[in-house]
Protein backbone atom coordinates (compact mmCIF):
# COMPACT_ATOMS: atom_id res chain seq x y z
CA UNK A 1 0.00 0.00 0.00
CA UNK A 2 1.60 3.44 -0.62
CA UNK A 3 1.65 5.95 1.94
CA UNK A 4 2.60 8.65 -0.15
CA UNK A 5 1.56 9.52 -4.47
CA UNK A 6 3.19 12.73 -5.57
CA UNK A 7 2.03 13.26 -9.17
CA UNK A 8 4.09 15.87 -11.40
CA UNK A 9 5.08 18.56 -8.07
CA UNK A 10 6.17 21.97 -9.46
CA UNK A 11 7.59 24.59 -7.46
CA UNK A 12 8.80 27.78 -8.85
CA UNK A 13 10.55 31.03 -6.99
CA UNK A 14 10.04 33.45 -9.52
CA UNK A 15 12.69 32.50 -12.48
CA UNK A 16 13.89 29.91 -10.91
CA UNK A 17 12.52 25.98 -10.71
CA UNK A 18 13.21 23.97 -7.58
CA UNK A 19 10.91 21.22 -8.31
CA UNK A 20 10.43 20.37 -11.90
CA UNK A 21 7.61 17.41 -12.26
CA UNK A 22 8.50 15.17 -9.76
CA UNK A 23 6.65 11.97 -9.40
CA UNK A 24 7.22 9.72 -6.45
CA UNK A 25 5.67 7.07 -4.74
CA UNK A 26 6.50 5.85 -1.44
CA UNK A 27 5.15 2.34 -0.11
CA UNK A 28 4.45 1.38 3.53
CA UNK A 29 7.37 0.22 5.63
CA UNK A 30 9.69 1.82 3.41
CA UNK A 31 12.95 3.40 4.46
CA UNK A 32 13.36 6.40 2.04
CA UNK A 33 16.53 8.41 1.31
CA UNK A 34 15.95 11.49 -0.24
CA UNK A 35 19.50 12.48 -1.81
CA UNK A 36 20.60 15.54 -3.56
CA UNK A 37 23.11 18.25 -3.52
CA UNK A 38 22.59 21.50 -1.67
CA UNK A 39 19.49 23.25 -3.82
CA UNK A 40 18.26 19.82 -5.20
CA UNK A 41 14.87 20.64 -3.90
CA UNK A 42 14.52 18.17 -1.26
CA UNK A 43 13.66 20.26 1.30
CA UNK A 44 10.64 22.17 -1.18
CA UNK A 45 9.83 18.68 -1.95
CA UNK A 46 9.37 18.02 1.93
CA UNK A 47 8.07 21.29 2.81
CA UNK A 48 5.48 20.85 0.42
CA UNK A 49 3.96 17.42 0.99
CA UNK A 50 3.81 18.92 4.93
CA UNK A 51 1.79 21.30 4.29
CA UNK A 52 3.85 24.15 4.81
CA UNK A 53 4.97 25.23 1.21
CA UNK A 54 2.30 25.91 -2.05
CA UNK A 55 3.40 23.79 -4.91
CA UNK A 56 3.16 26.14 -8.29
CA UNK A 57 1.40 22.81 -9.90
CA UNK A 58 1.14 18.65 -9.43
CA UNK A 59 -0.39 17.56 -6.28
CA UNK A 60 0.49 14.53 -4.03
CA UNK A 61 -1.85 12.21 -1.64
CA UNK A 62 -0.99 10.83 1.59
CA UNK A 63 -2.47 7.31 2.54
CA UNK A 64 -5.09 7.02 -0.07
CA UNK A 65 -6.70 10.66 0.83
CA UNK A 66 -7.90 9.01 4.52
CA UNK A 67 -7.16 11.14 6.41
CA UNK A 68 -8.10 14.05 4.41
CA UNK A 69 -6.46 17.32 5.48
CA UNK A 70 -5.56 15.96 8.75
CA UNK A 71 -3.37 13.51 7.38
CA UNK A 72 0.01 15.48 9.23
CA UNK A 73 -1.31 14.03 12.76
CA UNK A 74 0.08 10.56 11.36
CA UNK A 75 3.21 11.92 10.42
CA UNK A 76 6.04 13.05 12.68
CA UNK A 77 8.82 15.08 10.81
CA UNK A 78 11.68 17.34 11.50
CA UNK A 79 12.51 19.99 8.71
CA UNK A 80 15.70 22.01 8.43
CA UNK A 81 16.10 23.18 12.23
CA UNK A 82 14.96 21.72 15.60
CA UNK A 83 11.67 24.38 16.02
CA UNK A 84 10.70 24.41 19.56
CA UNK A 85 9.83 27.82 22.03
CA UNK A 86 13.15 28.54 23.47
CA UNK A 87 11.82 29.61 27.41
CA UNK A 88 10.32 26.25 27.61
CA UNK A 89 11.47 22.97 28.73
CA UNK A 90 11.85 19.62 26.71
CA UNK A 91 9.15 18.08 28.59
CA UNK A 92 6.51 21.10 27.93
CA UNK A 93 7.54 21.93 24.27
CA UNK A 94 6.63 17.99 23.89
CA UNK A 95 3.11 18.72 25.57
CA UNK A 96 2.43 20.93 23.33
CA UNK A 97 2.96 18.79 20.21
CA UNK A 98 0.77 15.86 22.59
CA UNK A 99 -1.82 18.77 22.41
CA UNK A 100 -1.50 19.55 18.67
CA UNK A 101 -1.66 15.78 17.73
CA UNK A 102 -4.42 14.73 20.65
CA UNK A 103 -2.52 12.27 21.77
CA UNK A 104 -2.04 12.40 25.73
CA UNK A 105 -1.17 8.36 26.21
CA UNK A 106 2.42 9.28 25.09
CA UNK A 107 5.00 8.19 27.69
CA UNK A 108 6.95 11.90 27.67
CA UNK A 109 9.57 10.59 29.91
CA UNK A 110 9.85 7.81 28.09
CA UNK A 111 10.62 9.22 25.01
CA UNK A 112 12.80 11.62 26.38
CA UNK A 113 15.05 8.43 27.91
CA UNK A 114 15.18 6.80 24.06
CA UNK A 115 16.59 9.88 23.05
CA UNK A 116 18.61 10.29 26.19
CA UNK A 117 17.42 13.56 27.51
CA UNK A 118 15.76 12.01 30.33
CA UNK A 119 18.90 13.90 32.38
CA UNK A 120 17.90 17.37 31.14
CA UNK A 121 13.84 17.36 30.72
CA UNK A 122 13.50 20.35 32.90
CA UNK A 123 16.27 22.53 30.94
CA UNK A 124 14.73 25.44 28.80
CA UNK A 125 15.25 24.60 25.25
CA UNK A 126 17.47 27.05 24.52
CA UNK A 127 20.19 25.88 26.43
CA UNK A 128 20.57 23.07 24.67
CA UNK A 129 23.40 21.87 22.34
CA UNK A 130 22.83 21.29 18.84
CA UNK A 131 22.81 17.39 19.43
CA UNK A 132 20.44 18.03 22.43
CA UNK A 133 18.15 19.83 20.16
CA UNK A 134 17.94 17.22 17.24
CA UNK A 135 17.09 14.67 19.70
CA UNK A 136 14.65 16.41 20.76
CA UNK A 137 13.41 17.06 17.58
CA UNK A 138 13.59 13.21 17.16
CA UNK A 139 11.58 12.32 20.11
CA UNK A 140 8.66 15.20 19.36
CA UNK A 141 8.74 13.25 15.68
CA UNK A 142 7.63 10.21 17.60
CA UNK A 143 4.49 11.99 19.80
CA UNK A 144 1.54 9.63 19.23
CA UNK A 145 3.02 6.52 17.48
CA UNK A 146 2.82 8.18 13.58
CA UNK A 147 2.65 5.83 10.36
CA UNK A 148 5.45 8.20 8.58
CA UNK A 149 8.38 9.75 9.98
CA UNK A 150 10.30 12.45 8.16
CA UNK A 151 14.06 13.25 8.76
CA UNK A 152 15.40 16.62 7.09
CA UNK A 153 19.37 16.91 7.46
CA UNK A 154 18.73 15.29 10.47
CA UNK A 155 22.55 15.47 11.29
CA UNK A 156 23.41 18.53 9.83
CA UNK A 157 26.22 21.20 12.16
CA UNK A 158 26.18 17.89 14.82
CA UNK A 159 29.50 17.21 15.85
CA UNK A 160 31.32 13.32 15.48
CA UNK A 161 29.42 12.35 18.85
CA UNK A 162 26.71 13.95 18.39
CA UNK A 163 26.16 12.43 14.71
CA UNK A 164 27.28 8.93 16.19
CA UNK A 165 23.98 9.55 18.82
CA UNK A 166 21.86 10.52 16.56
CA UNK A 167 22.38 7.60 13.87
CA UNK A 168 21.91 5.68 16.46
CA UNK A 169 18.61 6.94 17.17
CA UNK A 170 17.75 6.86 13.81
CA UNK A 171 18.71 3.32 13.08
CA UNK A 172 16.05 2.37 15.86
CA UNK A 173 13.13 4.42 14.48
CA UNK A 174 14.30 2.61 11.31
CA UNK A 175 13.72 -0.57 12.96
CA UNK A 176 10.81 -0.29 14.33
CA UNK A 177 8.61 -1.00 11.09
CA UNK A 178 7.45 2.80 10.50
CA UNK A 179 7.80 4.44 7.03
CA UNK A 180 10.90 6.64 7.02
CA UNK A 181 11.56 9.66 4.73
CA UNK A 182 15.34 10.81 5.01
CA UNK A 183 16.48 14.02 3.43
CA UNK A 184 20.79 13.67 3.66
CA UNK A 185 23.92 14.17 2.84
CA UNK A 186 25.38 11.41 4.91
CA UNK A 187 24.91 8.72 2.10
CA UNK A 188 26.86 6.08 4.23
CA UNK A 189 24.33 6.37 6.33
CA UNK A 190 21.32 6.14 4.21
CA UNK A 191 23.08 3.04 2.52
CA UNK A 192 23.49 1.45 5.29
CA UNK A 193 19.52 2.29 7.09
CA UNK A 194 17.47 2.70 3.85
CA UNK A 195 15.52 0.51 1.92
CA UNK A 196 14.91 2.86 -1.35
CA UNK A 197 16.43 6.27 -2.40
CA UNK A 198 15.37 9.15 -4.84
CA UNK A 199 18.25 10.92 -6.02
CA UNK A 200 17.28 15.03 -7.00
CA UNK A 201 19.46 17.13 -8.84
CA UNK A 202 17.98 20.89 -9.95
CA UNK A 203 14.55 19.85 -9.01
CA UNK A 204 14.24 16.66 -11.23
CA UNK A 205 14.41 13.10 -10.21
CA UNK A 206 17.01 11.21 -11.89
CA UNK A 207 16.66 7.58 -10.43
CA UNK A 208 14.06 5.90 -8.02
CA UNK A 209 14.11 2.36 -6.67
CA UNK A 210 15.57 -0.04 -4.19
CA UNK A 211 19.13 0.85 -3.00
CA UNK A 212 20.25 -2.34 -4.60
CA UNK A 213 18.50 -1.20 -7.57
CA UNK A 214 20.43 1.73 -8.16
CA UNK A 215 23.61 0.11 -6.97
CA UNK A 216 25.43 -1.32 -9.97
CA UNK A 217 27.12 -4.76 -10.09
CA UNK A 218 30.36 -3.44 -10.92
CA UNK A 219 33.41 -3.33 -8.50
CA UNK A 220 35.88 -1.25 -7.30
CA UNK A 221 39.81 -2.72 -7.48
CA UNK A 222 42.32 -1.33 -5.41
CA UNK A 223 45.96 -2.24 -6.67
CA UNK A 224 49.27 -1.30 -5.63
CA UNK A 225 52.82 -2.84 -6.24
CA UNK A 226 56.24 -1.38 -6.30
CA UNK A 227 56.40 -1.17 -9.93
CA UNK A 228 53.77 1.56 -10.39
CA UNK A 229 53.91 2.52 -14.09
CA UNK A 230 54.32 -1.23 -15.31
CA UNK A 231 51.07 -1.88 -13.04
CA UNK A 232 49.27 1.14 -14.49
CA UNK A 233 50.13 0.26 -18.07
CA UNK A 234 49.02 -3.29 -17.46
CA UNK A 235 45.63 -2.68 -16.08
CA UNK A 236 45.10 0.27 -18.66
CA UNK A 237 45.42 -2.13 -21.57
CA UNK A 238 42.92 -4.63 -19.99
CA UNK A 239 39.57 -4.53 -22.21
CA UNK A 240 37.24 -5.34 -19.33
CA UNK A 241 38.80 -2.81 -17.30
CA UNK A 242 37.93 0.45 -17.22
CA UNK A 243 38.21 4.32 -15.34
CA UNK A 244 41.58 3.38 -14.26
CA UNK A 245 42.32 6.29 -11.84
CA UNK A 246 46.21 6.93 -11.05
CA UNK A 247 46.66 8.24 -7.80
CA UNK A 248 49.66 9.21 -5.49
CA UNK A 249 50.50 5.14 -4.10
CA UNK A 250 47.82 3.28 -5.74
CA UNK A 251 45.82 2.74 -8.47
CA UNK A 252 42.00 2.43 -8.43
CA UNK A 253 40.05 0.83 -11.33
CA UNK A 254 36.31 -0.32 -12.01
CA UNK A 255 35.21 -3.92 -13.60
CA UNK A 256 32.10 -5.68 -13.68
CA UNK A 257 31.33 -8.25 -11.34
CA UNK A 258 32.13 -11.48 -14.29
CA UNK A 259 35.44 -10.93 -12.87
CA UNK A 260 37.38 -11.68 -9.33
CA UNK A 261 40.19 -9.44 -7.31
CA UNK A 262 42.12 -13.52 -7.89
CA UNK A 263 41.38 -13.14 -11.69
CA UNK A 264 43.35 -9.59 -11.10
CA UNK A 265 45.82 -11.25 -9.05
CA UNK A 266 46.51 -13.91 -11.37
CA UNK A 267 46.85 -12.18 -14.31
CA UNK A 268 49.52 -9.60 -12.47
CA UNK A 269 51.63 -12.34 -11.67
CA UNK A 270 51.69 -14.04 -14.77
CA UNK A 271 53.60 -10.60 -16.07
CA UNK A 272 55.57 -10.32 -13.17
CA UNK A 273 53.84 -7.83 -11.14
CA UNK A 274 53.98 -8.66 -7.16
CA UNK A 275 51.00 -6.66 -5.51
CA UNK A 276 51.37 -5.26 -1.85
CA UNK A 277 47.74 -4.02 -2.03
CA UNK A 278 44.68 -5.43 -3.25
CA UNK A 279 41.39 -4.78 -1.82
CA UNK A 280 37.87 -5.23 -4.00
CA UNK A 281 34.22 -4.00 -3.15
CA UNK A 282 31.18 -3.41 -4.23
CA UNK A 283 30.44 0.20 -5.64
CA UNK A 284 29.26 2.78 -3.00
CA UNK A 285 26.46 4.76 -2.55
CA UNK A 286 27.79 7.65 -3.06
CA UNK A 287 30.18 6.46 -6.04
CA UNK A 288 26.62 6.12 -7.92
CA UNK A 289 24.93 9.45 -6.47
CA UNK A 290 28.53 11.28 -7.55
CA UNK A 291 27.75 9.64 -11.39
CA UNK A 292 24.35 10.03 -11.35
CA UNK A 293 24.90 13.48 -10.34
CA UNK A 294 26.96 14.53 -12.73
CA UNK A 295 26.11 13.42 -15.65
CA UNK B 1 -11.97 25.82 20.77
CA UNK B 2 -11.17 25.13 24.40
CA UNK B 3 -8.35 22.83 23.42
CA UNK B 4 -6.77 25.17 20.92
CA UNK B 5 -7.01 27.94 23.33
CA UNK B 6 -5.53 25.67 26.29
CA UNK B 7 -2.74 25.12 24.04
CA UNK B 8 -1.92 29.01 23.53
CA UNK B 9 -1.90 29.12 27.07
CA UNK B 10 0.42 26.55 27.64
CA UNK B 11 2.78 27.84 24.76
CA UNK B 12 2.67 31.58 26.25
CA UNK B 13 2.27 31.29 30.30
CA UNK B 14 6.17 31.25 30.55
CA UNK B 15 6.60 33.88 27.99
CA UNK B 16 8.56 36.49 29.79
CA UNK B 17 7.41 39.59 27.22
CA UNK B 18 3.63 38.21 27.71
CA UNK B 19 3.84 37.92 31.48
CA UNK B 20 5.31 41.51 31.56
CA UNK B 21 2.86 43.24 29.60
CA UNK B 22 -0.13 40.86 30.76
CA UNK B 23 1.00 42.05 34.61
CA UNK B 24 1.84 46.00 32.98
CA UNK B 25 -1.73 46.11 31.53
CA UNK B 26 -3.85 44.95 34.70
CA UNK B 27 -1.49 47.21 37.12
CA UNK B 28 -1.60 50.31 35.18
CA UNK B 29 -5.51 49.85 34.09
CA UNK B 30 -6.70 51.10 37.55
CA UNK B 31 -3.73 52.89 38.45
CA UNK B 32 -2.85 55.69 35.55
CA UNK B 33 -6.09 57.65 35.91
CA UNK B 34 -5.63 57.27 39.56
CA UNK B 35 -2.17 59.10 39.41
CA UNK B 36 -3.90 62.43 37.61
CA UNK B 37 -5.32 62.90 40.89
CA UNK B 38 -2.34 64.02 42.68
CA UNK B 39 -1.18 65.40 39.27
CA UNK B 40 -4.23 67.08 38.37
CA UNK B 41 -5.08 68.91 41.36
CA UNK B 42 -6.79 71.95 40.06
CA UNK B 43 -7.80 71.47 36.93
CA UNK B 44 -8.40 74.14 34.27
CA UNK B 45 -11.67 74.78 33.07
CA UNK B 46 -14.34 73.59 31.35
CA UNK B 47 -12.93 70.52 34.27
CA UNK B 48 -15.16 71.60 37.42
CA UNK B 49 -12.71 69.44 39.43
CA UNK B 50 -10.57 66.13 39.06
CA UNK B 51 -13.66 64.21 40.44
CA UNK B 52 -15.22 64.50 36.99
CA UNK B 53 -12.57 62.04 36.09
CA UNK B 54 -13.57 59.11 38.73
CA UNK B 55 -17.20 59.72 39.33
CA UNK B 56 -20.26 58.25 37.41
CA UNK B 57 -21.36 58.39 34.58
CA UNK B 58 -17.95 60.05 33.17
CA UNK B 59 -15.23 57.85 34.75
CA UNK B 60 -16.94 55.41 31.99
CA UNK B 61 -15.40 57.74 29.26
CA UNK B 62 -12.46 58.31 30.89
CA UNK B 63 -11.38 55.74 32.08
CA UNK B 64 -12.36 54.21 28.88
CA UNK B 65 -9.81 57.02 27.32
CA UNK B 66 -6.95 56.07 29.13
CA UNK B 67 -7.90 52.26 28.05
CA UNK B 68 -8.09 53.53 24.57
CA UNK B 69 -3.99 53.99 24.94
CA UNK B 70 -3.31 50.54 27.05
CA UNK B 71 -4.72 48.79 24.78
CA UNK B 72 -3.35 50.15 21.56
CA UNK B 73 0.18 49.94 23.26
CA UNK B 74 -0.03 47.07 25.37
CA UNK B 75 -2.67 44.71 24.18
CA UNK B 76 -1.50 45.53 20.50
CA UNK B 77 2.40 44.68 20.88
CA UNK B 78 1.43 41.72 22.78
CA UNK B 79 -0.47 40.09 19.49
CA UNK B 80 2.67 41.27 17.45
CA UNK B 81 4.84 39.61 19.66
CA UNK B 82 2.73 36.28 19.81
CA UNK B 83 2.61 35.78 16.22
CA UNK B 84 5.91 37.09 14.79
CA UNK B 85 7.51 35.46 18.03
CA UNK B 86 6.03 32.30 16.52
CA UNK B 87 7.17 32.99 12.89
CA UNK B 88 10.63 33.85 14.31
CA UNK B 89 10.81 30.12 16.46
CA UNK B 90 9.66 28.90 13.42
CA UNK B 91 7.39 27.30 15.82
CA UNK B 92 4.29 28.29 13.61
CA UNK B 93 5.73 26.59 10.96
CA UNK B 94 6.50 23.39 13.38
CA UNK B 95 2.33 23.77 14.79
CA UNK B 96 1.30 23.33 11.28
CA UNK B 97 3.74 20.45 10.14
CA UNK B 98 3.17 18.50 13.63
CA UNK B 99 -0.98 18.73 13.11
CA UNK B 100 -2.56 21.50 13.06
CA UNK B 101 -4.16 23.11 9.64
CA UNK B 102 -3.56 26.60 8.47
CA UNK B 103 -7.57 27.51 9.67
CA UNK B 104 -7.10 25.67 13.42
CA UNK B 105 -3.66 27.84 13.40
CA UNK B 106 -5.55 30.94 13.20
CA UNK B 107 -8.42 30.51 14.53
CA UNK B 108 -6.29 29.52 17.58
CA UNK B 109 -4.72 33.14 17.23
CA UNK B 110 -8.28 34.63 16.91
CA UNK B 111 -9.57 32.98 20.26
CA UNK B 112 -6.60 34.45 21.73
CA UNK B 113 -7.54 37.97 20.63
CA UNK B 114 -11.40 37.75 22.22
CA UNK B 115 -9.89 36.66 25.37
CA UNK B 116 -7.68 39.25 25.55
CA UNK B 117 -10.31 41.52 24.83
CA UNK B 118 -12.67 39.94 26.83
CA UNK B 119 -10.29 40.11 29.72
CA UNK B 120 -9.36 43.93 29.17
CA UNK B 121 -13.09 44.44 28.96
CA UNK B 122 -13.59 43.07 32.34
CA UNK B 123 -10.94 44.80 33.54
CA UNK B 124 -12.21 48.01 32.35
CA UNK B 125 -15.73 47.18 33.82
CA UNK B 126 -14.29 46.23 36.78
CA UNK B 127 -12.03 49.25 37.41
CA UNK B 128 -14.66 51.79 35.79
CA UNK B 129 -17.28 50.45 38.79
CA UNK B 130 -14.99 50.73 41.90
CA UNK B 131 -13.21 54.06 41.08
CA UNK B 132 -17.23 55.15 40.12
CA UNK B 133 -18.52 53.93 43.54
CA UNK B 134 -15.84 55.37 45.60
CA UNK B 135 -15.86 58.98 44.18
CA UNK B 136 -19.65 59.10 43.34
CA UNK B 137 -21.74 60.51 46.21
CA UNK B 138 -25.18 58.61 46.50
CA UNK B 139 -25.45 55.72 44.50
CA UNK B 140 -28.03 55.74 41.90
CA UNK B 141 -28.24 52.42 39.69
CA UNK B 142 -29.27 54.87 36.28
CA UNK B 143 -26.08 57.27 36.76
CA UNK B 144 -23.86 54.30 37.21
CA UNK B 145 -25.15 53.09 33.79
CA UNK B 146 -25.69 55.59 31.94
CA UNK B 147 -23.13 55.03 29.99
CA UNK B 148 -23.91 54.42 25.83
CA UNK B 149 -22.85 50.60 25.92
CA UNK B 150 -19.72 51.92 27.41
CA UNK B 151 -18.26 47.96 27.78
CA UNK B 152 -19.45 46.99 24.51
CA UNK B 153 -17.84 49.82 23.00
CA UNK B 154 -14.57 48.84 24.82
CA UNK B 155 -14.63 45.11 23.57
CA UNK B 156 -15.09 46.14 19.98
CA UNK B 157 -12.21 48.52 20.50
CA UNK B 158 -10.11 45.80 21.68
CA UNK B 159 -11.14 43.80 19.15
CA UNK B 160 -10.15 46.53 16.53
CA UNK B 161 -6.99 47.29 17.75
CA UNK B 162 -5.63 43.57 17.88
CA UNK B 163 -7.26 42.60 14.61
CA UNK B 164 -5.31 45.42 13.24
CA UNK B 165 -1.92 44.45 14.73
CA UNK B 166 -3.06 40.62 13.82
CA UNK B 167 -3.35 41.65 10.28
CA UNK B 168 0.24 43.97 9.99
CA UNK B 169 1.78 40.85 11.99
CA UNK B 170 0.59 38.34 9.18
CA UNK B 171 1.73 40.88 6.45
CA UNK B 172 5.20 41.63 7.40
CA UNK B 173 5.96 38.45 9.79
CA UNK B 174 8.96 40.36 10.96
CA UNK B 175 8.70 41.26 14.83
CA UNK B 176 10.49 44.70 14.23
CA UNK B 177 8.88 45.53 11.11
CA UNK B 178 5.25 45.08 11.98
CA UNK B 179 5.76 46.99 15.32
CA UNK B 180 7.19 49.72 13.08
CA UNK B 181 4.50 49.64 11.12
CA UNK B 182 1.51 49.18 13.51
CA UNK B 183 2.64 52.42 15.77
CA UNK B 184 3.55 54.23 12.94
CA UNK B 185 0.28 54.02 11.01
CA UNK B 186 -1.31 54.20 13.65
CA UNK B 187 0.54 57.76 15.04
CA UNK B 188 2.32 59.28 12.72
CA UNK B 189 0.44 58.19 9.23
CA UNK B 190 -2.78 58.12 9.48
CA UNK B 191 -2.75 61.19 11.33
CA UNK B 192 -1.10 62.68 8.18
CA UNK B 193 -3.56 61.35 5.86
CA UNK B 194 -6.17 63.09 8.27
CA UNK B 195 -4.73 66.28 8.51
CA UNK B 196 -4.13 66.12 4.73
CA UNK B 197 -8.08 65.08 4.24
CA UNK B 198 -9.10 67.93 6.59
CA UNK B 199 -7.22 70.33 4.36
CA UNK B 200 -8.07 69.56 0.89
CA UNK B 201 -11.56 68.20 1.09
CA UNK B 202 -12.71 70.67 4.53
CA UNK B 203 -14.82 67.94 5.66
CA UNK B 204 -15.70 65.19 7.92
CA UNK B 205 -14.66 62.59 5.74
CA UNK B 206 -11.13 61.77 7.85
CA UNK B 207 -13.25 60.86 10.96
CA UNK B 208 -14.11 57.42 8.60
CA UNK B 209 -10.30 56.27 8.62
CA UNK B 210 -10.00 52.95 10.06
CA UNK B 211 -7.30 53.55 13.14
CA UNK B 212 -9.72 56.92 13.92
CA UNK B 213 -12.97 55.04 13.48
CA UNK B 214 -11.68 52.68 16.12
CA UNK B 215 -10.22 55.01 18.45
CA UNK B 216 -13.49 57.18 18.51
CA UNK B 217 -15.33 54.51 20.49
CA UNK B 218 -13.48 55.77 23.45
CA UNK B 219 -12.60 59.15 22.30
CA UNK B 220 -11.15 61.75 24.18
CA UNK B 221 -14.22 63.08 25.68
CA UNK B 222 -13.83 66.52 25.36
CA UNK B 223 -14.12 65.91 21.88
CA UNK B 224 -17.32 64.08 21.74
CA UNK B 225 -18.86 67.13 23.89
CA UNK B 226 -17.07 69.99 21.47
CA UNK B 227 -18.23 68.03 18.55
CA UNK B 228 -21.52 69.85 18.05
CA UNK B 229 -19.89 73.18 18.83
CA UNK B 230 -17.28 72.77 15.72
CA UNK B 231 -19.91 71.41 13.70
CA UNK B 232 -21.95 74.69 13.89
CA UNK B 233 -19.02 76.78 14.47
CA UNK B 234 -16.47 75.34 11.23
CA UNK B 235 -18.31 72.84 9.51
CA UNK B 236 -16.45 70.32 10.49
CA UNK B 237 -17.15 67.20 13.11
CA UNK B 238 -14.20 65.55 15.08
CA UNK B 239 -15.73 62.45 15.32
CA UNK B 240 -18.84 60.41 14.14
CA UNK B 241 -22.05 59.81 15.39
CA UNK B 242 -21.61 57.10 18.12
CA UNK B 243 -24.22 54.33 16.39
CA UNK B 244 -22.10 55.04 12.75
CA UNK B 245 -18.41 54.73 14.98
CA UNK B 246 -19.65 51.64 16.52
CA UNK B 247 -20.89 49.79 12.73
CA UNK B 248 -17.68 51.19 11.09
CA UNK B 249 -15.42 49.98 13.49
CA UNK B 250 -17.31 46.47 13.88
CA UNK B 251 -17.25 46.69 9.67
CA UNK B 252 -12.89 47.53 9.81
CA UNK B 253 -12.87 44.52 12.39
CA UNK B 254 -14.02 42.19 10.51
CA UNK B 255 -12.09 43.35 7.29
CA UNK B 256 -8.82 42.98 9.19
CA UNK B 257 -9.55 39.80 9.62
CA UNK B 258 -10.64 38.53 6.66
CA UNK B 259 -7.48 40.16 4.84
CA UNK B 260 -5.19 38.48 7.64
CA UNK B 261 -6.93 35.30 6.72
CA UNK B 262 -6.89 35.59 3.01
CA UNK B 263 -3.03 36.26 3.39
CA UNK B 264 -2.22 33.75 6.06
CA UNK B 265 -3.87 30.77 4.00
CA UNK B 266 -2.35 32.02 0.82
CA UNK B 267 1.20 32.31 2.52
CA UNK B 268 4.02 30.03 2.81
CA UNK B 269 3.97 29.11 5.95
Amino acid sequence: MSVLKINGLTKQYGPITALNQLNLTIEAGNIYGLLGPNGSGKTTTLGIILGILSQTSGDFEWFGGKYGDKYRMRIGAILETPNFYPYLNAAKNLQIIQDIKHSYDDDIDGLLEKVNLAHRKKSKFRAYSLGMKQRLAIAATLIGDPDVVIFDEPTNGLDPEGIAEVRKILKKVADSGKTVIMASHLLDEVEKICSHVAIIKEGQLLATGPVGSILSNDITVEVSATDMDKLFKIVSDVSWIYDVKREKEMIEFQMDDNHTAQEINFMLYKENVILNHLVSRKRKLEEEFLEITNK
Amino acid sequence: MLQLLKTEYKKFRYNSTVSLLFILFTVLFPTVILAGKSILKNPSPPFPSNNIFYEFPTVWEYQGYVGNWLVFFIMGFMVLHMFTSEVSYKTMRQNIIAGYTKKEYFISKMIVIVCLAVYATIIYTLSCLVLGMIHTTGFDMELVFDNNWASTRFFIMCMGYMCFAFLVANVLRSGGLSMFLYFAFALILEPIIKGAMLYYLKNSAMNYLPLNTIEDLMCMPLFRTSSDFLQTEAGVSVVNDLNVTIGLSIVYTVLFVVLAWVKFKKSDV
